[in-house]
């Protein structure tokens, strides 16, 4: 017993003595993770790899944190475990973060941050400091090309799948509602149905893919899938029922062979572009900028499309259209649901 | 000093102290199959635990630790009546629901009265979700483990029905915010727990006298359990059920309050987490079983069901917790982090066993010495 005794007692001596061996990190680009992970094929993911894809190239190190919980103050300690290592850059993916980063902006004055598809927040209000640059996209144009297109192509029978109904995903199906029913003017179609539902989670699930079954099974033939792990869950659904599949954020057409399309926002590059601002020195905070149609932060990926008829001198027909403002896109989200969008054509049905 | 190390306190505490330490070593294990550069930098982070984010570090180490306490202490004071009542996430959530929906509505309670109210609407209701797999298993004998499963996830989606129709954040999926008078006060907590930043910035800690409760709360427990009549019974019933019924205990009535107890401190535990202000935890509308419930059977088996231990074992797991996340700074993927602390969760909980095992050798001993001291005399 004696000997026990004395080996735990120098095992703790032992450890104590390397407890105090942790000395100040050098990681100077970080990632915090929402509630999804950098692997969800969609929105954490394009953001990691535009902040991997500039470190690889030019040889700095990175590294991404994910929260102990999905709070304000889970994101807040979180962003101080990265500041401790030396981040002297941090990307905050989504809407999650805004309370978080309003408070963050003034704890951490000497570092940069980028929020992508939201803005800081104290108390409610939106305040932007000069360390903060807030990336927005323009989803209703993106949703509106994919709506558009897949009409065009011949769908009649359309799918809406959010994830949570944060206004990036309901601009996403507003806009996709719009595309459809211009798209159906066009053609003189009379009659357009519209599926509707938010699953309200940002994961794959089996209730996601047995709705989506469902709706398939009663005649839907397209599911725009909007909300990073929702899609593949969509996709499985697609698989088994021989449909098809629009995929968001990112080109999706590798994911599954039911995917005729993807309504990209271009997050990959929007960080790309703001880290390599910040290693030249003309990172410039203080202010949001929109990613739209006509700089280029959305579009389909008509080179890897599914398309039957669909064509490129289409897409670039439409594409012109959208950036000249001839198709002007609602991106009220007001109403979370094409609602209030006064459409004729297209008939929406929500699923609660 | 054998006396000493063979007494039936200190030898529970050892046994404890080397699972953890066998759990450790399994952790440096894994750490050095991932990366072995790092491995005891990385097992120095982990022990160093909630040290390396100073005192709010700590701070956090008690949050994290209250609501694993409070369901810790609901599934060790069931084991103690020989339940095992697996369903501390259903009534750690009910209550949870309770004390959110009561923290959101009911504005018109005075200030200081608000929080209270809700914590016990939240015990009301968790011992409500107790009180049915108690009375099955008493009056029918249905086995708990069973009811308390199936109570897990009709709480689970009952909850998330209930908060979408009551007190829903619809553009985050999750509960809303309480009222500032349902938030649990500090207590004090937050002039201790702090770090300062710049002049006089302080990055203060979630904690808040959430902890001081749940303290108090095992302290309660630990009186029952040891100190009284029915506390007596209680056990009774846990060592021979059928022979404390002939000794002519209550024994179905023991049955059922057990679990209406176990029940409500699971229950307080989700009021004492989800009664926090608008930076803290909301309950999310997603279909998965409250973690902190599982968790619960870990700390009462390290604490070895004793509801003093459960409050060590409770801050232990919540310390390694922390220490894990900060392993995330040598660039561990959090996903292998949550494997080690599983893992050495996981051996703590073998503590049990080398508790056994010591005891078998003490007793081997003991013979071995009896049988040495015949042959002297001889």
């Amino acid at each position: 017993m004696k000997k026990l005794a004395s080996m735990l007692l120098a095992l703790a001596l032992v450890l104590s003595m390397v407890c105090c061996a942790s000395a100040e990190g050098t990681i100077e680009l970080a990632l915090i993770t929402d509630s999804g992970t950098i692997d969800d094929k969609s929105f954490n993911q394009g953001c990691y790899e535009g902040m991997q894809q500039y470190a690889e190239e030019n040889g700095k190190e990175y590294n991404y944190y994910k929260p102990t919980e999905f709070t304000t103050d889970g994101y807040l300690a979180q962003i101080d475990i990265a500041v401790q290592n030396g981040a002297k850059m941090i990307i905050c993916p989504g809407f999650m973060f805004a309370e978080a980063l309003g408070q963050a902006q003034q704890i951490y004055p000497n570092v940069s941050f980028v929020i992508v598809d939201s803005a800081p927040t104290v108390e409610g209000v939106e305040q932007i400091d000069a360390n903060v640059l807030s990336v927005m996209y323009a989803e209703e144009q993106s949703g509106f090309l994919a709506g558009y297109a897949a009409v065009k192509d011949g769908y009649t029978k359309l799918g809406f799948m959010g994830g949570m109904a944060v206004p990036a995903v309901i601009r996403f199906g507003k806009g996709f509602a719009q595309g459809a029913e211009t798209a159906a003017a066009e053609l003189g179609l009379t009659d357009i149905e519209l599926m509707y539902h938010y699953t309200g989670s940002f994961d794959a699930t089996p209730e996601a893919q047995t709705l989506a079954a469902s709706w398939y099974e009663a005649g839907t033939e397209v599911i725009f899938a909007c909300g990073g792990s929702v899609g593949n869950s969509v996709m499985s659904a697609a698989e088994a029922a021989g449909k098809a599949v629009i995929g968001v954020d990112g080109d999706q057409s590798g994911e599954s062979e039911t995917v005729i399309t993807s309504a990209m926002k271009g997050v990959s590059a929007s960080v790309y572009e703001a880290v390599t601002e910040f290693y030249d020195g003309t990172f410039e905070g203080g202010r949001q900028i929109i990613c739209d149609a006509a700089n280029g932060g959305v579009q389909l990926p008509m080179a890897s499309s599914r398309f039957k008829t669909f064509s490129q001198e289409d897409y670039d027909a439409l594409f012109a259209k959208v950036v000249s403002g001839e198709y002007a896109v609602n991106n009220s989200t007001d109403d979370m649901t094409p609602g209030d969008l006064g459409l004729t054509i297209v008939k929406t049905t929500v699923v609660e | 000093m054998r006396k000493l190390l063979e007494s039936k306190g200190l030898s529970s505490v050892a046994a404890s102290l080397i699972a953890i330490v066998v759990g450790l070593l399994f952790g440096v294990a894994i750490l050095a199959v991932t990366d072995a550069s790092n491995a005891i930098p990385g097992l120095g982070i982990i022990l160093a635990g909630g040290f390396t984010g100073g005192m709010k570090g700590l701070g956090q180490v008690l949050y994290f630790a209250t609501p694993i306490i409070m369901t810790g202490l609901s599934v060790g004071f069931a084991n103690k009546t020989g339940l095992f009542n697996i369903g501390a996430a259903g009534q750690f959530i009910v209550g949870a629901f309770a004390a959110v929906y009561v923290g959101v509505h009911w504005t018109f309670l005075p200030a200081g009265l608000h929080w209270p109210v809700a914590i016990l609407m939240a015990a009301l209701a968790g011992g409500l979700w107790g009180l049915v797999p108690g009375l099955f298993k008493a009056l029918l004998n249905v086995n708990e483990v069973i009811s308390s499963i199936m109570m897990n996830y009709i709480g689970m989606y009952g909850v998330n029905y209930l908060v979408k129709q009551t007190v829903y954040n619809q553009l985050k999926n999750e509960s809303a915010n309480v009222a500032t008078t349902a938030v649990i006060p500090k207590m004090g907590l937050d002039n201790i727990f702090y770090n300062l930043r710049g002049e006089s910035y302080h990055d203060v800690s979630s904690v808040n006298g959430g902890i001081l409760i749940a303290i108090a709360l095992a302290i309660v427990l630990y009186i029952l359990l040891n100190k009284t009549t029915f506390g007596y019974e209680l056990k009774a019933c846990g060592y021979n059920r059928f022979a404390s019924q002939y000794a002519g205990i209550n024994e179905k009535r023991s049955i059922v309050l057990s679990m209406v107890i176990a029940g409500m401190l699971a229950g307080i535990g989700g009021a004492l987490l989800y009664l926090a202000p608008a930076s803290g935890k909301h309950i999310m509308v997603v279909d998965k079983l409250a973690t902190e419930g599982f968790n619960g059977i870990p700390v009462a088996l390290l604490g070895m069901n004793n509801p003093i231990g459960v409050i060590f074992a409770g801050i232990f797991i919540s310390y390694i917790t922390i220490g894990g996340n900060y392993l995330q700074t040598l660039q561990y993927m959090p996903e292998v982090i949550d494997i080690i602390i599983a893992a050495i969760i996981y051996f703590s909980a073998f503590s049990l066993l080398v508790r056994q095992f010591f005891a078998m050798r003490a007793q081997r001993r003991r013979v071995a010495s009896e049988t040495e001291g015949e042959k002297g005399e001889a």
